[in-house]
């Protein structure tokens, strides 16, 4: 019961926050002075650190998922539809929901840990010393060069897995490179890729502010910034798997069958 | 009204943290250009109070005037305003480690002056001259001695030319020669007409360099006075501080 109450309670505090922080970001992101550098700035960070890990994840899952599926259809002569069923998986869940996980380890814990130790080291109490936003400075420009690098790694490792793909059933399943590439790419409607964009944007904003939260939270010294950065970690796992069951469930409800029982 | 002649007044003054009141009733003014200290061991509540007089700490009851205004009641826009009067020179130094020393001194240039990228690079090289920093502009604050640090972190506050700066335990940990070279900065600008207030637990520092001297006990100013009332009337205060031990009576005086 006790265990109970202190996970209601911290995930209550936690939605609080959330919901307040979210909402001191959207009252600052408009007023003046903008940091656009710093933004920039943070996105080449983010992206740099991550990009290795995005290639290699994206080659090696086209690789092996094609194979799979690609082998298992064969043996009901159905291996060129193996196209179709891999911009569906990839659009749709492995380079979304996978690569933001990723992407949630590496950024969320530096964000976290970064915000943090500026925190205990009084960097942040420094910055609004010299008459500066430490909101504005420091946690915008982290939470939109997380919101814009997420969609566009979540669409690069989707564009790498699929040429992967393509290569693998060109080589391995004896399936044209050209033709595959047509048939992934004219499968879903239109719409599935936008919401397949849509939801890392969701997932981007997630992400962003666990990891503000939690660092802002620290409070006693350096040994909770560890606790903190699992914490924000383990938190946006959660929001990523409700987001997505809640979003696709929208999606399939809404707007695929509108889009459906338009054609 | 408030007294004109006190750049910062400190009236009836209320901290606590949660139910523990850590300053209570406190009442005391700064003049122009005046060095006050405050002596008191630790966890006394002398960063709070300095922490209160730039905003980042309310209090709970009180009031605190810097030329007039209630820093106690402003948001955090007009706090701004306040913080480019008065400059806090923290404990550590807290310079960002992320930047150079060059450019933890031009930020505050970069965020509040319109400075062509020229006037900034003099601006910067002038202010290290002034602390004898030259030659550490693209050091990182890792690179830097304990010492360095801190005067980093007091030329970075002084880059808007305050009025005020307040400086937090500056000398503690350092050697006794860069306590003197910090002490020679201090006193430059005492020089120049900055008013200061001070939080130390170094006595010599405190009677080199200070107008009034101020002993914090138990969250209330115990003994307030100039450096030499305050070593000649209040001396049993004074030894038992420096002594470690709490409380004592003040010669027979009365406070404050």
């Amino acid at each position: 019961m006790t265990a109970f109450t202190t996970y209601f309670r911290n995930g209550f505090n936690f939605a609080k926050g959330f919901c307040s922080l979210s909402f001191i970001v959207f009252r600052e992101l408009f007023k003046k002075p903008f940091y656009y550098r710093l933004m920039i700035q943070n996105m080449y960070d983010f992206g740099y650190r991550l990009l290795f890990i995005v290639i290699a994840f994206s080659v090696s899952v086209g690789y092996v998922v094609t194979l799979h599926i690609g082998l298992a259809l064969e043996k009901y002569g159905a291996k060129v539809y193996v196209s179709k069923v891999m911009i569906v998986a990839l659009f749709a869940e492995v380079s979304t929901v996978i690569v933001v996980f990723i992407i949630s380890g590496k950024i969320g814990a530096g964000i976290t840990s970064e915000i943090g130790s500026m925190k205990i080291t009084e960097q942040l109490d420094a910055i609004k010393a010299l008459g500066i936003s430490p909101m504005k400075r420091v946690i915008i420009p982290k939470v939109l060069a997380c919101f814009f690098i997420v969609p566009a790694l979540c669409v690069l490792s989707s564009a790498i897995s699929l040429l992967t793909s393509a290569y693998v059933g060109a080589t391995q399943l004896q399936l044209d490179f050209i033709d595959f590439l047509g048939r992934a790419l004219t499968t879903p409607p239109l719409t599935m890729f936008l919401f397949g964009v849509f939801k890392t944007f969701i997932y981007g904003f997630f992400i962003a502010i666990t990891s503000c939260y939690y660092a802002l939270s620290i409070e006693k010294g350096s040994y909770e910034i560890g606790r903190a950065t699992m914490k924000a970690i383990v938190v946006s796992f959660i929001l990523i798997i409700f987001g997505d069951v809640i979003l696709t469930s929208l999606y399939y409800s809404f707007i695929h069958v509108g889009v459906e029982s338009a054609r | 009204m408030p007294d004109k002649k006190h750049l910062i007044e400190i009236k009836n003054f209320y901290v606590s943290y949660g139910s523990k009141e850590v300053l209570k009733d406190l009442n005391f003014f700064v003049h122009p250009k005046e060095c006050f200290t405050l002596l008191g061991e630790s966890g006394v509540g002398k960063t709070t109070l300095l922490r209160c007089l730039i905003g980042l700490k309310k209090p709970s009851r009180g009031e605190i005037l810097v030329e007039g205004e209630n820093v106690g009641n402003m948001a955090e826009q007009e706090l701004i305003t306040i913080r480019k009067k008065i400059a806090y020179a923290f404990q550590n130094g807290a310079l960002f480690d992320s930047m150079t020393v060059f450019e933890n001194l031009a930020l505050p240039l970069v965020e509040h002056k319109k400075l062509s990228s020229k006037a900034l690079k003099r601006r910067v090289r002038a202010e290290l001259e002034e602390f004898e920093l030259l030659g550490t502009e693209n050091l990182y604050p890792s690179e830097l001695s304990g010492g360095m640090k801190k005067r980093v972190g007091i030329a970075r506050s002084m880059m808007l030319k305050p009025k005020v700066i307040l400086y937090d335990e500056p000398t503690v940990s350092l050697d006794p020669y860069n306590t003197a070279n910090l002490v020679k900065t201090m006193l430059k600008l005492k020089k120049k007409g900055t008013t200061s207030i001070l939080v130390t637990h170094n006595m010599k520092v405190a009677m080199q360099i200070s107008d009034r001297i101020a002993l914090l006990s138990d969250g209330k100013i115990s003994a307030i006075g100039t450096p030499e009332t305050i070593e000649k009337d209040y001396n049993v205060l004074l030894k038992n501080f420096m002594d470690g031990i709490k409380g004592g009576t003040s010669n027979g005086k009365k406070l404050h």
